[in-house]
């Protein structure tokens, strides 16, 4: 692919994405939206966060990897333990790339 | 402004400056970390050094950018690279409609510029903290802003180091991002209603995974996720 056809593409990609971001704030902002739909709103953030944690662990390119020796897998565990005590994202963070590189560290 | 009326605070631009840079902050460094993998990736991958950094400051959408570099090294057609884009980030079409009741004290070209830099980590930042009514415009858009900068730093660190920064892996770069949003799904739980929720979407993720939905599972997933919630909620009625 030529740097043009390159450019272009990437130019398509951020016209659909900033669509996608911008289109509900754009066009139904300001106005007040019916109950039913703001009692669906409440639940989104957790079911969308939720979904996305999984596909970052457990989907490699595309596919659903369940493997037992994937350190990945088993640190969502103390991660999860550590977000839910300390309600700190930095220490979330930190504790669970941490149990990510010991236990590569030891098993080498 | 609404958050005048409310709970009295210390005020001032630079103070929302400096609480909008603490807000990001923690997230920063999941940034720098994908950032910088993105941009050696995309080097590695034959895209020039420029469009790799042009990249990250117009789609701005981590996962995209990472996959659409990958098809632009197969000189896959572009309209089918344009078109995946759009499919795996047709979840911030959702997102920013979460956000709608929380920025109707926004203009219109401030809920624009305000879409254009809004990403998983601002959402679920803003999500956690717009409901509660004390965040000003100044300390958002120095959220919004100063991530966006840091992305495109990254990005040209990335492009700079490029090949020699082989084997990132080592240092768990790949479980940066899960635990990034492990740490900002948990503050949003805030009932067993919620609990549900999350469970409720994180298997019927794996479920229609394991069915081939592929990159729509998202939107399904959340969709079960809601239904969950909304029945938990009547169910507490």
């Amino acid at each position: 692919m030529g740097e043009i056809a390159m450019l272009a593409t990437i130019l398509g990609m951020s016209a659909v994405t900033l669509f996608l971001k911008s289109a509900p704030l754009a066009l139904l902002g300001s106005r007040k939206l019916p109950r039913v739909v703001e009692e669906t709103l409440k639940h989104l953030p957790v079911a969308v966060l939720s979904s996305m944690v999984v596909q970052l662990v457990l989907v490699k390119d595309g596919t659903l990897q369940l493997d037992i020796d994937d350190v990945t897998m088993w640190a969502v565990l103390p991660t999860l333990a550590a977000a839910i005590i300390t309600r700190n994202l930095f220490v979330t963070i930190a504790i669970g790339m941490g149990f990510v590189v010991v236990v590569r560290l030891i098993a080498g | 402004m609404s958050e005048e009326a409310e709970t009295p605070r210390k005020n001032g631009p630079l103070r929302d400056v400096a609480r909008g840079i603490g807000v990001i902050s923690p997230v920063l460094m999941v940034y720098t970390a994908i950032g910088m993998a993105y941009g050696v990736l995309a080097i590695d991958s034959g895209i020039p050094p420029w469009l790799a950094v042009a990249m990250s400051a117009l789609v701005y959408a981590g996962t995209a950018q990472l996959v659409g570099v990958q098809m632009i090294a197969l000189s896959l057609p572009p309209v089918s690279i344009i078109i995946t884009a759009a499919v795996i980030n047709a979840r911030f079409f959702v997102m920013a409609s979460g956000l709608v009741p929380y920025l109707r004290q926004f203009s219109w070209w401030q809920r624009t510029l305000y879409a254009m830099q809004l990403t998983d980590a601002t959402f679920a930042l803003h999500i956690a903290r717009l409901p509660r009514g004390n965040a000003t415009k100044t300390e958002i858009y120095t959220t919004n802003i100063v991530g966006h900068l840091v992305w495109v730093g990254a990005t040209t660190a990335g492009v700079i180091v490029g090949q020699t920064a082989e084997n990132l892996d080592a240092f768990a770069i790949d479980f940066a991002m899960p635990a990034m949003f492990v740490g900002l799904l948990v503050p949003l739980v805030r009932d067993r209603g919620q609990v549900l929720v999350g469970l409720g979407a994180a298997a019927a993720t794996i479920g229609f995974f394991a069915v081939g939905a592929s990159f729509w599972t998202i939107l399904l997933a959340t969709a079960v996720g809601i239904l969950i919630g909304l029945g938990a909620d009547r169910w507490a009625k």
